[in-house]
């Protein structure tokens, strides 16, 4: 059960590096969904295939397996008009929700319940190409975490970058033009991340320290205020 | 119009004082200013290095310095008769350029405007881009209101000076101006967030004396039959940082409410019926509106507006993303 856990953050982190930005989502074990009051626009039941259930003897090949399953079930809901997806099997349960499902987050989140805020990803015109291998995770996360909670807390005791000024998030340097960077990317002290718009003043934000991208908190086009958390960099 | 830009761009650096023309020399020596994101190439000289006599109608740097009388602001010249864009020259070597340095150019063959919109100045255009560090967040968008601000200032000023008839130029929000219904003018300040500062960069283009493809300050005084009285670029810049550097001492004094008063006097805006789009409680929507605009007006909306324009024609449009509460109130919700 635990060990699943372990998974399970370890595809919650691959999946968000994978596709990045298209959807949001969340992962939560043995139906213990405490988000009963999102009302549920659509929804569709998949089975998955029985190895994806054998918790004792979970091999490498397994795991991989699940992982490609998982992504291409995000890859299903984000091509379609779902904006909700939950699968149950066994001890194990996903649910995929995209960002419209997710409820508006309270403007001042109390420090200790902005969870369902940090899984807002960013929106962008494409999605991220392919990764080269899907086996292991990429993931910082090295011990098995027993709930995507305590996986989170792992990024939550990194300081964000914050945001100078209030105005609107921009990813890219233009409407059809790529983001600056995105989860995963390693970027320099002093490479541009983002831009701030206010009252047409275009305000590049540079990063503030070298390190890997691990988690864009702003999202495009919309508005943040001075010291909104905007991106998380793993030094 | 067609013209290529320069394989190297020449860059003349001057200074007002013995200060800046050592600064100008470190600058020179430590080969400090570069165009790299632009790919070009620069030759900076200093002005005992000019060999040969810049054209008669090149911007005259001993008439600027002259009229110049500042502490701070446009002290350090980076003059080019044929440039790509004076705001790159600062953009580009903001962290290297004391504060207030200015960058004038003859020609300008990608002038920087907004969503990346290039402007080709021809000659008569008054074309400059200075630079600015700003620490607080909250006010650096409306440094490019002081900047507006100080240019009607000082036409009004110069107008007043020559004796010549006063020039109506006014603001349209946030960032162009205007003469007699038509574009005389504008204004585009960017910044990058570094080390926490603001590197601002502020642009100006003016149309001073060249009257197509519309009009120009000195048509507007031929048509008054005021032949002999032209306004120099030199007079207009010189005494534009006269006037911005008070201003900007104002602005980070007391902050852009002490500049409100004068700002809706210049602006074009005042009794006009425009249809405001205010963002609405859970942010994702707007909400329109056609109201009158009443001097106190950057006051009185709750979310802060999103896009304005006008009822007929919707000419102008903007952007200003709820600043209520982010700014005390002024311009905090237009």
């Amino acid at each position: 059960m635990v060990f699943i856990g372990g998974i399970l953050s370890n595809i919650v982190t691959f999946v968000k590096t994978f596709l990045g930005p298209s959807v949001a989502f969340k992962v939560a074990l043995g139906g213990s969904s405490n988000n009963s009051a999102t009302p549920i626009t659509q929804s569709e039941e998949v089975k998955s295939p029985s190895e994806t259930s054998s918790a004792t003897s979970v091999s490498e090949e397994a795991i991989s397996n699940f992982i490609s399953q998982v992504s291409s079930l995000v890859k299903l809901v984000d091509s379609r008009d779902i904006v909700e997806l939950q699968l149950k099997q066994l001890d194990c349960e996903i649910l995929i929700r995209k960002k419209e499902a997710l409820p508006q987050p309270p403007a001042p989140a109390p420090a200790q319940a902005p969870f369902i805020q940090s899984y807002h990803v960013p929106s962008i015109q494409s999605n991220a190409p392919p990764p080269p291998a899907l086996a292991p995770a990429p993931t910082p996360i090295q011990t098995p975490a027993p709930s995507p909670a305590a996986a989170k807390s792992a990024d939550l005791s990194l300081p964000p970058l914050k945001s100078p000024m209030a105005g609107t998030f921009y990813r890219s340097p233009a409407p059809s033009e790529p983001a600056f960077v995105k989860v995963g990317d390693k970027v320099q002290k002093g490479q541009v991340l983002c831009i701030i718009e206010a009252m047409k003043l275009m305000n590049e934000i540079e990063a503030d320290r070298s390190g890997t991208i691990v988690e864009v908190v702003a999202e495009d086009g919309k508005p943040v205020s001075v010291d909104t958390p905007l991106f998380v960099i793993k030094p | 119009m067609e013209s290529e830009a320069p394989d190297r761009s020449l860059l003349l650096l001057a200074g007002k004082s013995n200060e800046e023309n050592d600064v100008a020399k470190v600058l020179k020596d430590n080969n400090t200013l570069q165009l790299r994101k632009n790919g070009e190439e620069v030759e900076v000289i200093l002005p005992s290095e000019v060999e040969t006599p810049f054209e008669d109608d090149a911007f005259r740097i001993g008439e600027y310095f002259n009229s110049l009388s500042t502490k701070r602001f446009g002290r350090l010249l980076i003059y080019s008769p044929k440039l790509s864009s004076t705001h790159d020259v600062i953009s580009q070597n903001n962290s290297d350029l004391p504060v207030g340095t200015v960058c004038v150019a003859d020609v300008q063959l990608k002038g920087r405007g907004r969503s990346s919109n290039l402007w080709q100045s021809p000659k008569g255009c008054l074309l400059f881009s200075f630079s600015i560090q700003m620490e607080d967040g909250r006010v650096v968008p409306h440094l490019q209101y002081v900047v507006c601000l100080a240019m009607t200032e000082a036409i009004k000023a110069i107008c007043l000076e020559k004796g010549v008839p006063h020039l109506d130029v006014r603001i349209k929000w946030p960032n162009d101006l205007y003469l007699g219904g038509l574009k005389v003018g504008g204004i585009l300040s960017t910044s990058v967030y570094r080390s926490k500062k603001f590197y601002v960069s502020a642009g100006v283009g003016l149309n001073v004396g060249n009257e197509k493809p519309t009009t120009c300050l000195n048509a507007a005084l031929k048509r008054v039959n005021c032949l002999s009285c032209e306004l120099k670029r030199e007079d207009i810049i010189a005494a534009f940082f006269n006037k911005f550097e008070n201003l900007y001492d104002v602005f980070l004094k007391q902050g852009f409410q002490a500049l409100e008063e004068l700002y809706y006097q210049t602006w074009l805006h005042s009794g006009q019926r425009v249809i405001v789009q205010e963002r609405s409680d859970d942010q994702d929507q707007f909400v329109q509106n056609v109201v009158t605009i009443q001097d106190n007006m950057l006051r009185c909306t709750k979310r802060g507006v999103h896009q304005i324009s006008t009822v007929k024609s919707s000419i102008w449009k903007s952007v200003a993303e709820r600043y209520a509460g982010d700014f005390g109130g002024a311009f905090g919700c237009f």
